[in-house]
């Protein structure tokens, strides 16, 4: 259906390269000046490593780093394990009562504002007498991190169509080595990029953590957002590249895992 | 009970409910050892459940399951030995073909060098020698096929059971398959159970076959038995075609019943399968077992409404004096009755002996 080409629609191209200009514009430029040898946004004044150098040996930045990175990949962990088991249970259960309710639940935390999260988090922690630090971030990082672990998994077992699991225990295999040697290699793709979004939302968040960090707790994120408030420093171009890099380098992964997914997982015949 | 005796499957009493839906109702079987064992019915009779309930798959709303005189209906499936061949392949798409072989002996811990041996006898067996490393992708669908059942023939199952594997090969394939699987269990002989709603199939595969309809067992018997004699009017129905025609019972001694017809004539025929109290019933006759006779001949008056040329014989259909319909296969070149034309006057001959007193 030619007359639906979406690129012939008068402004199409200005209107999107403006778009794209908005969303990546600032961060281009921040990818560039941090490798400016000036302490300008404005100007430039030569190539170099010096704000990344700089940045590697700030001590709070090195404590909040460690944090950062020591939340994400537990949190990324814990919840993917909990995502596995709620797909399986979803998916391949028998069905149950209230069972289109639990995937809403499962997957609210998208939709809800994160600042209501936020605060209901630490009024809650306030509320049991839990001592704000690490852990806390821990146990909220999990939490929002399920339903991002969450989709693609279970995308990827509604892709699985056939009896695998019974051919298996079929094949004498017990329910714990049907789901080790088939069902988990088949649905692999979905757990490695659950792993990766949910690694990559914890290591980004801000506003729930900021809440329920506490005083002296500190992530990256956090980290950045108080050195600016204090003043700008070239050192914040440099961290944020490299936290943007990561991203980008885990969202795409994910992306191409999720994009040549369950090609396998019903057997198409070829033509004889 | 001796040894000899024991039967590869036993079923006994079995039921099962899906809720308030009966699947299967108060089945009991027994299947020998060695043997080629058909279940077949119309779709929805409950042929998978009765499969899936050999296997480990559903569990019996009652009764008992033996397998070689051992209970097993309580065992889960991982620990029956029966193996499946599902009508979907299933083969595990991360490994290869060997792999997947591979895999029923590699849970049960057979030691490695043995595995290798059994997996390459396995797909030689099924002329899959050169395609052990692809993947189940890269193979035709009756190659699959064969994949699918040599995964499920290397456990040396002592049951394999097979739900339709023929039906999604085309109808070529079907028909190679066919001599391919009589082979490879006669030659294997492992006991098979076998599903299919094709009576071509069960006729020309098995030793004996089960029929079945809305959850109950019908009939159990070889081809030869369950269309020469079949039971009721489902089976005689449901395998091949038959005429059926509604008759009066005057009497019956010794399994043979005098039975008045619509017309007022007396016929003797069979009546092995019916309760001694029934006062009607259906008389069933195969169409090549039917005859066409001038009118003047003795026989039930009719009028050909129909005569289809089929090559090897001719199909005449005849409408009766109560409008019933007889279909009438007579072979060709058997002499100058093959030519009757529509609208033509004749007697349909029933010989004696031929004619099988039904009820539903
Ligand atoms: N899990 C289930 N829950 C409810 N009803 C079921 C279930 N499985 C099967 N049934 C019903 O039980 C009946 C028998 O099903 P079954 O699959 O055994 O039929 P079948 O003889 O194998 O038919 P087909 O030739 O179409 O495969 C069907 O009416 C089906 O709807
Ligand atoms: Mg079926």
């Amino acid at each position: 259906m030619k007359s639906l080409d979406i690129k012939k629609y008068p402004g199409f191209r200005a209107i999107t390269l403006f778009c794209l200009f908005i969303l990546y514009g600032p961060m281009l430029v921040i990818a560039v000046y941090s490798f400016n040898s000036l302490r300008s946004i404005t100007s430039w004044g030569g190539f170099t490593f010096a704000w990344y150098l700089k940045a590697f040996n700030n001590p709070t930045i090195q404590v909040a780093a460690l944090n950062s990175l020591f939340i994400a990949v537990v949190a990324a962990l814990l919840s993917t394990m909990i995502a596995v088991s709620a797909a399986l249970a979803l998916a391949r259960g028998k069905t149950f009562k209230g069972q289109s309710a639990l995937f809403a639940l499962i997957n609210l935390p998208l939709m809800i504002p994160e600042i209501v999260t936020a605060v209901s988090s630490l009024v809650f922690f306030i509320a049991i007498g839990f001592n704000l630090g690490l852990l806390t971030i821990l146990i909220a990082h999990v939490v929002f991190c399920i339903p991002f672990a969450y989709l693609p998994i279970s995308a990827r077992l509604q892709g699985i169509k056939g009896h695998f699991e019974e051919a298996a225990q079929d094949l004498y295999a017990t329910r714990w080595q049907a789901f080790r040697f088939i069902l988990a290699p088949m649905l692999m793709p979905g757990i490695i990029s659950g792993l990766m979004l949910s690694f990559i939302v914890s290591l980004d968040d801000f506003i729930i953590t900021n809440m329920v960090a506490g005083p002296g707790t500190t992530t990256l994120p956090i980290a950045i957002y108080g050195m600016v408030r204090v003043g700008f420093t070239p050192e914040i171009n440099a961290i944020s590249t490299v936290l943007l890099l990561t991203s980008l380098v885990f969202v795409t992964v994910s992306y191409f895992l999720s994009r040549n997914a369950p090609k396998n997982a019903k057997t198409k015949p070829l033509q004889h | 009970m001796n040894a000899q005796d024991k039967m590869a499957i036993s079923i006994r009493n079995a039921a099962k409910q899906f809720g308030n839906f009966i699947a299967l109702d108060n089945v009991s079987l027994d299947i020998a050892p060695n043997e080629f064992f058909t279940l077949l019915g119309p779709s929805g009779c409950g042929k998978t459940t009765l499969l899936r309930m050999i296997a480990g798959f559903e569990t019996a709303t009652q009764g008992e399951i033996f397998l070689y005189d051992e209970e097993i209906e309580k065992l889960p499936a991982n620990r029956r030995s029966v193996n499946t061949v599902f009508q979907q392949y299933a083969l595990f798409p991360h490994m290869t073909v060997a792999e997947n072989v591979a895999f029923g002996m590699r849970m049960l811990k057979v030691p490695k060098d043995e595995i290798t041996k059994r997996t390459s006898e396995a797909l030689s067996m099924v002329q899959l020698a050169e395609f052990s490393h692809r993947r189940p992708s890269q193979l035709s669908g009756g190659q699959q096929q064969r994949v699918a059942l040599a995964r499920a023939l290397a456990p040396k199952p002592k049951v394999l059971l097979l739900d339709e594997p023929l039906s999604a090969l085309d109808l070529k394939l079907r028909q190679s398959m066919r001599a391919e699987l009589k082979r490879i269990q006669r030659q294997t002989g492992i006991t098979f159970v076998f599903v299919t709603h094709d009576q071509e199939e069960a006729l020309t595969m098995s030793d004996r076959i089960a029929v079945m309809s809305a959850g109950k067992v019908q009939q159990v018997g070889t081809a030869k038995d369950i269309y020469e004699r079949p039971n009721n009017i489902f089976v005689a129905n449901f395998i091949g075609e038959t005429n059926l025609i509604e008759v009066k019972i005057e009497s019956i001694v010794k399994s043979v019943a005098n039975c008045r017809m619509f017309d007022g004539s007396l016929i003797a025929c069979t009546a092995d399968a019916i309760a001694a109290n029934i006062k009607t019933g259906k008389i069933s006759v195969r169409p090549e077992r039917l005859k066409l006779a001038t009118k003047s001949s003795k026989g039930i008056k009719g009028v050909v409404t129909q005569s289809i040329y089929l090559g090897t014989d001719t199909q005449h259909i005849v409408r009766l004096g109560n409008q019933t319909e007889l279909t009438i296969r007579s072979q060709n070149g058997d002499g100058p009755d093959a030519n009757y034309e529509i609208g033509q006057e004749i007697s349909v001959v029933i010989d004696p002996g031929v004619a099988r007193l039904l009820t539903e």
